[in-house]
């Protein structure tokens, strides 16, 4: 891994840390209508994967989607206000956290629907595959969503077309308060994918190189025409399944519990010399910053005008 | 300025009228106040004067064209002046002149509505299915309703004020009983029936069928013995003569004079009911039924209670001439709460007379009978007998109250010094 | 009977415990409504289990508790998969309560409703019953936007096969809840989010509310409101503002949108002539269409003015809280939009 990349995987982690827990203090305070499903601890996966995207890469999120949004490079300020449901968030204030969107920067959406973007994705993947791009589209999903039926289906659809997808299974352990070895009879995703003649790897969720070296591969077979792969990531969430969660479901002998992959990050990256400790701890303080002006926009920011109500329904 | 005359509404529900005859042609001069046409509803003709003077500009219509309330008549202008072609259209209904008993349908405190929703022939009327049912049931004339409804739709609440205007002017003036509840006034709403007769002939037959549909009528008939009233006839006569009056003291006096006493002493057959509105009426408003060459008319001798054997013989001879002259307002045929129709001069001995809506009894008086009568003593001797009818309204009155009604009647007739009490 | 106040969610929480103890076919399915499965430290030493959800607003907590994971089931995220299972379960002898947990998840649930469980009595002769309960939640108001906050009972009541309740307050809602339980059909039953909290006496006996039966929740002459759920409040207030004018509203509660009680609303429109249905839906194809629709065409001749009906505007729910709120049917809006059927009976009452 390159210095530049590291460093940017470093920063977009520290981002995500950063803004996911000044959305649970606000989201403490009231100033967040509705409810959040909060990314922190899985920053390795969107950043490992995201780290080899450009803006002409496709992804579709998930309602837990704040930190692939941040890492697909959406304009933080604009996530916050939209969070916040204002005038001057990236959907309006219409769409909220759980439909976070920058079609821009590649990002289809976070979904309110859970397997909602198995298809979407083998959709982006099929345009650029007609439009003869050299890109990818990457589709992130949850351990719970591999149990819909779209899951089976984006992923023969994507296979018998050869579409270069990849399919990023954030295996955080629970589908809301259910554990994954309860709710899925195989005992991981990755050992799905052969059923529909692609391949399936399971990968340390918690390390964010792991996740890079994973996607790169994937990327190489989507690019060469050769078609889908399942990548699964083993990682944890640090808050509940959306906040004011009791998460009585944790428990102490929980895989991955007491891992922080920034931390290790940090550790790995210094000491294979890819960033100094002083960049890091710029890094982390710009961070910081970054989402404090975000806030304080968010909060500047009014809220949108009751016309908007009527707009944007057609084209 | 030239000036638009208008079709007039003559009386509460009068929707249409029809021209008569023309007086004037185009081009002729008018004085103002002078007739130009005559115009007729129903059972009414009136003249309808210039409001100006100036030259006939344009007439709109033939004789025998019926036009609606408010329509355009006339055009009287300046010689060579054209008429405008906003004179027919921009007619203001508001200002047509009203009868007296002209009351507007909508409540006066509504200045936003004012004349906004009186309907010239062309417009749409807007009207809920319900206010529309409504109106039809009470045979409410929808163009004469101001709507207050949204939109300026005319609602239930519209209906009912028409119908609560009618029952205010009742009890404001129980002299002037609300036209529109008088028999003398038909209801043009039926607007089918009597199509292409006459305009008289046209209200007796919506009077007639509305009373048949509106009332469940029964008739009861019994005789009484007329000789003593006959005798106290002829000794008032006798009183009459020696006191050099020209008064002409008819036994159909007597009868209207036994009339009014008995319905002031049984006062539900002294009624009307209209629009579920039952009034029982202590003043007796008296319709004479007289038949005229081609139909019927129902003067009205109004507060007949108050009046005397004499003025009551005047004034029946008075109001009947007039109605077959022909001299007749809206006044004078309305009001009525209890109607006489007398058939003796036929030769007929009973009938079944129908009701003059919203009455509840009609009486029908025959000839004269002569009878064998056995007397006390067991002799037989020669009697005259006066058969009476009696036709009430049963969703009111039943056949023992209507009985007894004519019981009283029977009493005052065979007693006849009880007219003078 | 004995009367306790208590909320919308325990009254339903209630109703299923009475079910289940009553009948021992009666299940409950579906995602997270125990939650915490096979996590050791929820498993009591007798055998007993914790949930830790109870479902994901908690209403269905302590169920598993009292009867077992065997008949309260955690389902993986698979709607169509175990709404399948729902169907085919009640249609070979179970009563089963199968819940979606926001309505707007009908899409991956929906072919097991639409076409199997609403389907197969019709297409077998009269040879199978459907005796399901759907419980799912609808409404605007939580900020949970576009995906989250739908109202589609409508789109449920439209299935031929398909009964629908949406109860109004928590009497009802577990008197409707038992009465669906015991339903040999397929019938919906949907919850406003927002109703959860509200209190009321609620009697702790076994009853059941007859479904397909509105209720005449407040008599009056001049107006009939119809409401469904949630908005039964938004009709009592507008009501109460009316009141001061003299406009005398009766307000119904619907209780059941499909099939809706006819009679009692052509009757209402007979007596008072002017109808509003408040209705959360979009404004299209919904409930309040359709009753519309029944009233123009049964009860004509007694309308004295047009009918309303008041719905959110035509657009997915919005994020935002004041967009939100704009969406939301409210009694101002109700009385925007009545005023031109009220107007005059205003007027009358000042005269």
């Amino acid at each position: 891994m390159d210095q530049q990349t590291a460093l940017w995987i470093y920063q977009k982690m520290n981002e995500i840390r950063f803004f996911e827990e000044e959305v649970h203090y606000t989201f403490g305070k009231g100033l967040i209508p509705g409810f959040v499903h909060l990314y922190a601890g899985e920053e390795a996966v969107a950043t490992g994967v995201m780290a080899l995207l450009d803006d002409e890469d496709y992804i579709t999120s998930t309602h837990r989607g704040h930190g692939h949004a941040i890492a697909k490079g959406c304009d933080i300020k604009g996530m916050m206000a939209e969070i916040m449901g204002k005038k001057d968030g990236l959907g309006g204030g219409k769409g909220g956290s759980m439909h976070v969107a920058d079609v821009d920067r590649g990002m289809l959406g976070a979904n309110g629907i859970v397997g909602g973007g198995f298809g979407l994705a083998a959709g982006a993947a099929l345009t650029i595959k007609t439009l003869g791009k050299d890109h990818v589209a990457v589709c992130f999903f949850g351990d719970g969503a591999s149990n819909e039926g779209t899951f089976h289906e984006g992923l023969n659809l994507a296979s018998i077309l050869d579409l270069p997808v990849i399919f990023v299974c954030e295996n955080n352990q629970f589908g809301e308060g259910t554990p994954f070895r309860y709710a899925s009879a195989s005992e991981t995703v990755a050992e799905r994918a052969p059923a529909y003649n692609m391949p399936g790897v399971r990968v340390d969720g918690m390390d964010a190189e792991a996740v890079y070296k994973a996607t790169e591969k994937a990327i190489q077979r989507a690019k060469a025409g050769e078609g889908p792969t399942l990548i699964e990531c083993d990682t944890y969430r640090h808050f509940g399944h959306f906040e004011g969660d009791e998460q009585k479901y944790k428990t102490n002998q929980d895989p991955n519990k007491d891992r922080d992959p920034i931390i290790e990050f940090r550790e790995k990256a210094t000491k294979n010399k890819w960033m100094t400790a002083e960049q890091a701890d710029e890094i982390e303080a710009n961070a910081k910053k970054t989402i404090e002006d975000a806030v304080a926009f968010a909060e500047a920011s009014p809220l949108p005008d009751v016309s908007t109500l009527y707009t944007d329904i057609f084209a | 300025m030239s000036e638009t005359i208008v079709m007039p509404k003559l009386g509460m529900t009068m929707t249409e009228g029809t021209i008569t005859e023309w007086y004037k042609d185009v081009g002729d001069a008018v004085e103002k106040g002078e007739p130009v046409l005559m115009i007729s509803s129903e059972k009414l003709n009136q003249d309808v004067e210039a409001p100006n003077s100036g030259i006939l500009l344009e007439k709109f219509g033939d004789v025998e064209d019926e036009l609606k309330v408010g329509d355009a008549l006339a055009v009287i202008g300046e010689e060579g002046e054209k008429p405008s072609p906003t004179d027919k259209k921009d007619i203001d209904p508001v200002s047509v002149e009203i009868t007296e008993f002209e009351k507007p349908a909508s409540p006066a405190d509504m200045p936003k509505q004012q004349g906004v929703t009186k309907h010239q022939r062309s417009d749409r009327i807007f009207i809920t299915p319900l206010a529309r049912r409504m109106a039809a049931n009470h045979n409410i004339d929808i163009q004469s309703v101001t709507g207050s409804g949204g939109k300026g739709r005319i609602t239930k609440q519209d209906i009912e004020r028409v119908l609560e205007s009618g029952a205010e002017v009742q009890t404001e003036s129980a002299h002037e009983l609300a036209t529109h509840q008088s028999a003398a006034t038909v209801s043009e709403a039926i607007v089918s029936i009597g199509q292409g007769l006459s305009p008289m002939r046209k209200a007796i037959a919506r009077n007639m069928r509305e009373s048949l549909t509106q009332t469940a009528q029964l008739t009861l008939h019994r005789k009484a013995t007329i000789d003593p009233l006959i005798d106290f006839q002829k000794m008032l006569r006798n009183e009459l003569s020696a006191s050099n009056s020209e008064l002409k003291l008819s036994l159909t006096v007597l009868l209207a004079r036994a009339t009014v006493l008995a319905l002031q002493e049984f006062k539900p057959m002294n009624a009307t009911y209209q629009d579920g509105q039952l009034t029982e009426s202590d003043e007796v408003h008296l319709g004479i039924a007289t038949s005229l060459e081609n139909g019927l008319l129902v003067p009205v001798i109004k507060n007949a209670h108050q009046k005397t054997i004499g003025t009551l013989a005047n004034e029946l001879k008075d109001v009947t001439e007039r109605a077959r002259n022909g001299e007749v307002d809206q006044a004078l045929l309305s009001g009525s709460t209890f109607t006489i129709t007398n058939l003796g001069a036929s030769g007929i001995e009973y009938f079944t007379p129908i009701l003059n809506p919203t009455e509840t009894g009609i009486l029908g008086i025959g000839s004269l009978q002569e009878e064998l009568a056995l007397k006390d003593d067991g002799t037989i001797k020669a009697i005259k007998k006066i058969p009476l009818s009696i036709t009430f309204d049963h969703q009111i009155v039943d056949g023992v109250a209507a009985a007894e009604f004519l019981s009283i009647l029977v009493k005052y007739i065979e007693s006849p010094y009880l007219l003078v009490l | 009977m004995t009367e306790r106040t208590v909320t919308f969610m325990t009254a339903i929480n209630e109703a299923m415990a009475q079910s289940m103890r009553k009948d021992e076919t009666v299940i409950l399915i579906g995602t997270d409504v125990a939650g915490g499965a096979e996590v050791d430290h929820l498993v009591h030493e007798d055998g007993r289990y914790d949930d830790a959800f109870g479902g994901v607003f908690g209403l269905s907590k302590g169920l598993v508790t009292e009867f077992g994971r065997e008949r309260v089931i955690d389902t993986p995220i698979a709607e169509h998969g175990y709404f399948s299972a729902a169907v085919g379960a009640a249609a070979t002898g179970l009563r089963p309560i199968a819940e979606l947990m926001f309505n707007d998840f009908v899409g991956f649930a929906l072919d097991p409703i639409l076409n199997q469980g609403a389907k197969m009595r019709y297409m077998f002769g009269g040879k199978a019953k459907i005796p399901l309960t759907v419980r799912t939640v609808h409404g605007a108001g939580a900020g949970a936007a576009a995906q989250h906050s739908q109202t589609l009972y409508g789109l449920f009541g439209a299935i031929p096969g398909v009964k629908v309740v949406v109860p109004s307050n928590p009497y009802d809602a577990k008197g409707l809840m038992l009465a669906a339980i015991e339903d040999d059909n397929l019938v919906v039953f949907s919850e406003d989010k927002m109703l959860y909290g509200v209190k009321g006496d609620v009697p702790e006996d076994y009853y059941t509310i007859e479904i397909g039966k509105a209720n005449v929740v407040r008599e009056g002459s001049d107006l009939t409101i119809v409401a469904i759920g949630k908005m039964v409040q938004v009709a009592q207030e507008v009501a109460e503002r009316l009141n001061p004018d003299g406009v005398d509203v009766e307000v119904i509660d619907l209780r059941t949108i499909a099939p809706w009680d006819q009679e009692t609303v052509i009757e209402s429109v007979k007596k008072t002539g002017r109808l509003i249905v408040i209705d959360e839906s979009n404004p299209h194809n919904n409930t309040a269409t359709d009753i519309a629709s029944v009233i123009a065409d049964k009860a004509f001749d007694y309308l004295d003015g047009p009918i309303k009906t008041v719905c959110a505007p035509n657009t997915p729910v919005p994020f935002a809280a004041n967009l939100e709120k704009a969406y939301i049917p409210d009694a101002d809006k109700v009385l925007r939009v009545a005023d031109e059927i009220i107007e005059d009976l205003k007027k009358s009452h000042v005269m």
